[in-house]
């Protein structure tokens, strides 16, 4: 994701300066998202050349409501950034509306690293396999007791950095089951696997009949 | 506050499964400090309610030591052990067994009352433990009436009336939707935090065991792994890049 959007929608808010923005994103995702003042401001003239937003020069610290633009980003150029503020035109408020009412396409990471790994110690029939899986699950414990630590301290009102950290807990709590099923699904295997040489070597299968 | 509580040391359990001998637990050893919230994960059949049951001593162990709160298990007779979970082991089960047509604080004065505490006291102390946990208010509440979540609550303000030091919880969320399963796994947070009770509990929830000091995985009869809380990571999620930008 970029954070065109992110910034967009805070300004959706209300005029805001670049290190307010800044900080009020870092806020809302519970300093999940770091984001440097470069980027934040690169973001920001781009925005302004689009037409998403618009500058206004600031006289005073307190002067967000000052009308009387310099929405001539050239004229402002080598201007302190800190001193300017931005708010949503128009179509910057279109953008917003049709970003929040998108819904994001469904992603399936087929890519992952761990996924292949797994696949590939399967097929390739490593004897560590299930110390592999093992490993994985208890770094994705250890994330997920760190993830809810931080929960534990949010106060009631930080509901948008619950959200963050639930759903990065969700996707933890959704590998550490598919690492389950996993383990299952290999023991199963080599329990028909025992069931169907037992059988060939002529003896009754043994175990589980 | 950093003593053991709880302690297990190379215990052994099996069963008479038809005509051969199963082995559930296989030497586990575990311990459990004041304050601290151990949780234990496994497959099915791995060994965990057997585990907590020999701890609240409705079964007991064939080899090893269980030893709760000073008390050697293996030392007790039936009515010693009876005694111990009224007064010092507390447990909390999937199924709340709450009697329905009693109310909240009349279910949490049970315990007490049998152990020959008189109405009043115990009514006292019963209040107290709902309060603890946050439902002091439904009190005089018929627990038949009570959403999953509050019943869950009483359960657990039954398992610690009175000042219980050690808490065994079997699946304590299991049947709980997500939500009302993270209070119910804060609450018990809370009251190890707050109140110094050992809580060792079982969860197929990860999210839930997630709220535990340690995570105890139990295979195959024993325990093969730990895990403990990671760096406190701001990495988890990866920086928004802004390359979509430049369009």
């Amino acid at each position: 994701m970029s954070i065109k959007h992110g910034l967009l929608a805070l300004l959706g808010e209300g005029p805001r300066y670049g290190f307010q923005l800044k900080k009020e994103f870092e806020e809302l995702t519970g300093l999940f998202w770091p984001l440097n003042v470069g980027q934040v401001y690169t973001t920001l003239g781009r925005l302004v050349r689009d037409g998403l937003i618009a500058e206004e020069l600031s006289p005073t610290t307190d002067g967000l409501e000052v009308t009387a633009a310099g929405k001539d980003s050239q004229s402002s150029v080598g201007s302190d950034d800190s001193q300017r503020s931005y708010r949503l035109t128009e179509r910057g408020r279109d953008e917003v509306r049709a970003w929040f009412a998108t819904p994001r396409p469904a992603t399936t990471p087929e890519r992952d690293e761990l996924t292949i790994k797994v696949a590939l110690a399967v097929a390739t029939n490593r004897p560590d396999v299930t110390d592999m899986i093992q490993g994985q699950r208890n770094e994705a414990t250890s994330a997920i007791q760190a993830l809810t630590r931080r929960k534990a301290r949010l106060e009631p009102t930080d509901l948008s950095q619950a959200v963050v950290l639930d759903a990065a807990i969700a996707r933890l709590d959704a590998e550490l089951r598919w690492l389950d099923l996993t383990s299952a699904r290999l023991a199963g295997a080599s329990r028909g696997r025992a069931a169907l040489n037992a059988r060939d070597s002529g003896r009754p299968g043994s175990g589980n009949r | 506050m950093n003593s053991t509580i709880l302690e297990m040391k190379q215990v052994t359990k099996s069963f008479i499964d038809g005509t051969h001998q199963r082995v559930v637990l296989d030497g586990v050893d575990l311990s459990v400090e004041r304050g601290e919230l151990v949780a234990i994960m496994g497959p099915s059949g791995s060994g965990k309610s057997t585990l907590l049951h020999l701890t609240a001593g409705f079964d007991r162990a064939d080899s090893g030591q269980i030893v709760a709160d000073g008390n050697h298990l293996s030392a007790l007779d039936a009515s010693g052990l009876a005694q111990l979970r009224r007064r010092t082991i507390g447990y909390v089960e999937q199924r709340l067994n709450l009697i329905a047509v009693l109310s909240a604080v009349e279910n949490v004065m049970l315990p007490l009352e049998l152990d020959g505490m008189g109405t009043r006291g115990a009514r006292q102390l019963a209040t107290v433990a709902l309060d603890a946990v946050g439902i002091a208010d439904l009190a005089d509440r018929e627990s038949e009436r009570l959403s999953g979540g509050e019943q869950q609550r009483v359960a657990i303000a039954r398992a610690l009336v009175g000042g219980r030091s050690i808490l065994l919880a079997d699946e304590p969320t299991a049947s709980l939707d997500s939500l009302t399963g993270e209070g119910v796994m804060r609450l018990i947070r809370g009251r190890c935090d707050d109140d110094g009770v050992g809580t060792l509990m079982t969860t197929h929830d990860a999210s839930h065991a997630a709220w535990a000091d340690r995570v105890l995985f139990l295979r195959d009869g024993r325990i093969i792994d730990e895990a403990r809380p990671g760096a406190d990571l701001t990495s988890a999620v990866a920086a928004p890049a802004d390359d979509e930008m430049n369009r």
